[in-house]
């Protein structure tokens, strides 16, 4: 999620609505903070033109019905080409360009249009490898511009005076830094660096930083904005939103030609939009109930669409060229439901014709935890997330990896596998028990894990533990034997034996010819580990293995 | 009043004070159940029990041999009538003892008394004394530990540690009962005891003979307090979950479950999350080195859904997809039954489906965050499904939760139009998330298979905890200490 400040009255100012707050939450989006005069709002990533007060401003005026949707169109030619060059179309080969005049900054807007072009390449440009822009001071550039890559070159860097080579700005300038890694070159291949030049120096190193030569102050009232990246239709979209919010503030746009190395010339900001077609049908559908067409006609007014075409039984509506979302006539609903608003949907819960029921394993689960509760044993609930020293280390167990579910990373220590029994956990419950009435008798019921043929084994499993001063083998055996005779089920026992249990003190379970299990008295060596006083005796079963 | 209270109550009620000793063998009372007793008593404030300071002195099996003397004493008699030759014959303790002791020295190979030693000859040994002193402080308890106060200590520490180091005995730093006095709330309680005599704890003699015709019963206080008893319970969490599922199976909810270790495929694409969301990287999402990669059989559908990324989002890569994950999200059992209940001739539609089970986020844990977290997924299947349906069957379901909800427009990938459920917490005076939902775009229903329409939501289960448990740490939920577990909270909905 991301979320974006405002000062509160700059939003109120942009929206024309006194009390932003209330109507935010009516367009899908959530007011985070609403204290000391400024706003956080939380906006929601498939619709990054809010995440500028110009676009948030908008959507809030348009949804009041305090302005109309209005078309969005370039006041002309800029005459400024960019010739895309050959090398870059292996690193990043997509770019857009827009000229705004008449531009009326104050600190507080030149923020928030910076603010809005950082956001959106953390979020929409995926840290500035999808998409990035770099925003400049047209007056300071001379004649047309090359967009290329190469291998070396520099420039002065945004906050500097100095110029500095490319791969100096990379090692040494913050930005270099943190964002290497979206112009990272592929293993073997050399370091290419792309670049956006004027005639007469380079504004830009792409997507890490802009010259301190173009840069934009307060004062600037003319600005080239360059949107480069990796998917064409992002880079494209992006700069007609950055178009958009421009001409909502008053300035005039002006379109750039890109001329390619294959020779198609591309103008931008496209600005085309293209029309869909809505039926009041198709919106009850959405809704489960009739609406009719004065009603869509509304909501659509409300959502931002400009109606194109009104016919007998359907509407056309203009999808607006900021919007990146809208691609069908479902997605034009969902705007026409949040302006209905669900506060107005009515209500109707959907009957049933079939008989509700829960799984088989619920149901045998359940009958399991009624025994082991009326043999006194308390309900466990651990964590399947494990690490190899809880899981083997300290049952004296010797791991074997190749069966064990594996985690890549963690962001915490002590996950690094999947729990592969449940025992261990119950132990450990044991240790952190201490100082209780006794006797502990604990159980738990539920999943643990395994690989097996680089396939992943979900096993529903079963164990308890009971520790007091006469805890041995005959009484863990006589709960586990009546427990399962309760549910059915005849177990019967051969020795066995376990790290963690004392040899002759343990006993396979046996269940239809099939091993599902173990039990036996814990060997004092492991509860010496857990720093446990008193003796322990622990079974575990695979209940996957009996038919439930 | 319990019958060992009362007995060591009336015991002490003339003599005021005694030790365990006097009181065990007056009270016919086993030694623990005068210490269960003295405890319970303490606590009501009846009795004052005076602990002393000590050790506690446990006798070797040779020490006991030496009851009838030391052998360096046998020796020490025969010096006294005349010099022996140093051969074989004499006892080496004996000798060692004889010399360290000063009561002979060797010349010309042979042993002859000393001054000091003829001296020793008529009078007391003080090692002798002081195990003579032990073995009369044994008495009869049978376990040969005998207790040696600090103040008795004093007189005879160095001797006692002279017989450690000859090994005859061990000394451990102990302290113990040193008498029991009955308070003045003891005698009173005593006297509110109303008949002193009667029937205490019936037995199955006194049943059988017909004893309790003669004798009547002695009244219990049965205002005094009594130790606490603990059932065995549930895990709330498993409780709470249990509950949930009554809620819906009770709506006609039928439940279903699915696979925690999950294909990307599962998990991701085919609920058109794009493949290169944030959501999918390693920061968020536990991904499996084991095993390696989590393949789709069935083609016809793997091309559907390839085939609505293409679309969508420009991007599809087949090994991205099989990359396993822990699932995030229960929507992934959603998935599956679309895709499984999508045209289905054994039920009639709608058909409701449910899921509950655990969760996983890469997440860095706090006492607000889990890396394991439980869900609830559900999805009615059916022709003719909208948002009406959605926000009824939603509110019906809540309400039986206790909450009265509120829907507000949100997003996410895989509904369109989507919403959010809350209700108004009053003590954060706040309103509080319950649930996500939609109806599932119509790529993603195609995709898998039906033409069907189906409305989903899924909520988080562990955050209500707080509400219902009273509890301020989620951590504090999976630690299963059983004392936590013994005493938690009832679940109120």
């Amino acid at each position: 999620m991301a979320t974006v400040t405002f000062a509160k009255k700059d939003l109120v100012e942009e929206s024309g609505i006194e009390k932003p707050e209330n109507t935010i939450p009516k367009i899908g989006m959530e007011v985070e903070r609403d204290a000391d005069g400024e706003i956080t709002v939380d906006i929601t990533p498939n619709r990054s033109d809010m995440l500028d007060i110009i676009g948030l401003g908008r959507q809030l005026a348009l949804y009041e019905g305090l302005r109309k949707p209005r078309r969005y169109e370039a006041s002309g030619s800029s005459g400024i080409s960019i010739k895309a060059g050959k090398l870059v179309s292996r690193v990043r080969p997509n770019i857009a360009g827009i000229v705004v005049k008449d531009v009326s900054f104050t600190e507080a807007s030149l923020k928030y249009l910076i603010n809005f072009s950082e956001k959106l390449g953390s979020t929409l440009g995926r840290n500035r490898k999808k998409l990035a822009m770099g925003i400049h001071d047209l007056s300071a550039i001379d004649g047309n511009l090359i967009y290329d890559a190469s291998y070396e070159g520099s420039i002065t860097p945004l906050g500097e005076n100095a110029e500095a080579g490319f791969d100096e700005v990379m090692e040494k300038n913050q930005k270099g830094i943190a964002y290497a890694n979206t112009i990272a070159p592929r293993k073997g291949s050399r370091q290419l660096y792309p670049f956006l030049r004027d005639s007469s120096k380079t504004i830009s190193l792409i997507p890490i930083t802009n010259s301190e030569k173009t840069r934009v102050t307060a004062k600037t009232k003319s600005l080239f904005i360059d949107f480069t990246g990796t998917d064409p239709n992002t880079v494209s979209k992006v700069a007609d939103m950055f178009a958009c919010r421009f001409i909502d503030a008053g300035a005039k746009v002006y379109s750039v030609k890109v001329v390619s190395e294959n020779g198609k010339d591309v103008e931008y900001p496209r600005l085309n939009s293209f029309s869909i077609k809505i039926k009041a049908s198709g919106f009850s559908e959405v809704l489960g109930y009739k609406a009719n067409d004065a009603d869509i006609k509304k909501l659509a007014v409300r959502s931002g669409y400009v109606i194109s075409e009104e016919a007998k039984g359907y509407l056309s509506v203009a999808v607006p060229p900021y919007r990146y979302d809208v691609f069908n006539e479902q997605d034009v609903y969902e705007d026409l439901v949040f302006a209905y608003g669900y506060d107005s949907v009515k209500s109707r819960p959907v009957p049933s014709v079939n008989a509700g029921s829960e799984t088989a394993f619920t149901i045998f689960s359940d009958k399991l935890t009624e025994i082991m509760l009326g043999l006194g044993y308390t309900e466990a609930y651990n964590n399947y997330l494990a690490n190899e020293k809880s899981e083997f280390e300290m049952m004296g167990r010797e791991p074997e990896m190749e069966k064990v579910v594996s985690i890549k990373y963690s962001k915490t220590e002590n996950i690094s596998i999947m729990r592969s029994s449940i025992l261990p956990s119950l132990i450990n419950n044991l240790k952190d028990s201490a100082s209780e009435q006794m006797p502990y008798k604990m159980f738990e019921i539920g999943d643990t894990f395994s690989v097996s043929e680089g396939k992943a084994e979900e096993r529903k499993s079963f164990a308890f533990v009971s520790e007091h001063s006469k805890a041995d083998f005959a009484e863990a055996k006589s709960v586990i034997i009546s427990a399962m005779a309760s549910l059915g089920i005849e177990v019967g026992f051969e020795e066995g034996s376990g790290t963690e249990f004392i040899p002759g003190r343990c006993a396979r379970i046996i269940s239809k010819g099939e091993d599902i299990g173990i039990i036996g008295e814990v060997h004092p060596k492991i509860l010496n580990g857990f720093g446990i006083e008193e003796p322990v005796v622990g079974c575990e079963i695979i209940l996957s293995k009996i038919k439930y | 009043m319990h019958e060992y209270e009362f007995k060591l109550l009336s015991f002490l009620k003339d003599k005021k004070s005694a030790d365990v000793e006097s009181i065990w063998s007056g009270t016919s009372l086993g030694r623990d159940a005068v210490l269960w007793a003295s405890e319970s008593l303490k606590s009501k404030g009846a009795v004052e029990i005076k602990i002393d300071s000590g050790a506690e002195v446990e006798l070797g099996p040779e020490a006991l041999g030496y009851a009838e003397g030391f052998p360096e004493q046998a020796l020490l008699a025969e010096l006294g009538k005349g010099p022996k030759k140093l051969d074989g014959s004499i006892n080496g303790i004996a000798l060692a003892w004889v010399k360290r002791n000063g009561w002979a020295d060797i010349s010309d190979g042979k042993l002859h008394i000393t001054e000091k030693g003829r001296k020793a000859l008529g009078s007391r040994y003080e090692q002798e004394s002081v195990l003579k002193l032990l073995l009369s402080k044994i008495g009869s308890n049978g376990n040969n530990v005998a207790y040696v106060s600090d103040e008795e200590m004093a007189g005879i520490e160095k001797t006692l540690k002279e017989l450690e180091h000859r090994k005859l005995l061990l000394i451990k730093p102990k302290s113990r009962i040193a008498s029991i006095s009955i308070t003045d709330i003891g005698m009173e309680m005593l006297s509110r005891e109303k008949t002193a005599s009667g029937i205490g704890q019936l037995t199955r003699d006194i049943i059988k003979s017909r004893a309790w015709t003669e004798s009547g019963f002695r009244p219990y206080d049965v205002e005094a307090p009594v130790a606490e008893a603990y059932p065995a319970r549930r895990h709330p969490m498993k409780e709470f979950m249990e509950l949930v599922r009554r809620m819906w199976v009770s709506q006609g909810f039928i439940e279903t479950a699915g696979p925690m270790i999950e294909s990307s495929f599962w998990n991701f694409d085919a609920l058109f999350s794009p493949q290169d969301h944030p959501t999918r990287e390693m920061q968020d999402t536990f991904f499996l080195s084991n095993p390696e990669i989590l393949g789709i059989a069935e083609k016809e559908l793997l091309k559907r859904v390839a085939r609505m990324h293409k679309k969508g989002w420009n991007s599809w890569n087949e090994d991205i997809s099989f990359q396993p994950v822990l699932r995030t999200h229960t929507t992934s059992v959603s998935a599956h039954n679309i895709k499984e209940y999508g045209n289905s001739s054994m039920l009639e539609y709608p058909i409701k489906l449910f899921s509950i089970g655990k969760v996983f986020r890469n997440e860095s844990i706090d006492y607000k965050h889990l890396a394991e977290l439980h869900q609830l997924d559900g999805i009615v299947i059916g022709r003719g499904l909208g948002v009406a349906d959605l926000k009824g069957t939603l509110e019906q379901f809540y309400k039986g939760l206790g909450f009265k909800v509120k829907f507000k427009p949100s997003y996410f990938p895989f509904v369109e139009p989507g919403l959010e459920a809350s209700y108004y917490d009053d003590e954060h005076g706040d309103w509080i998330e319950l649930c996500g939902g939609g109806i599932i775009r119509k790529e993603i229903t195609k995709a898998l298979g039906t033409d069907m329409r189906v409305i989903a939501w899924g909520a988080g289960l562990d955050r209500l905890m707080f509400k219902y448990l009273g509890i301020n740490s989620l951590s504090e939920l999976y630690k299963n200490d059983i004392g936590w577990l013994r005493k938690r909270k009832p679940i109120k909905l």
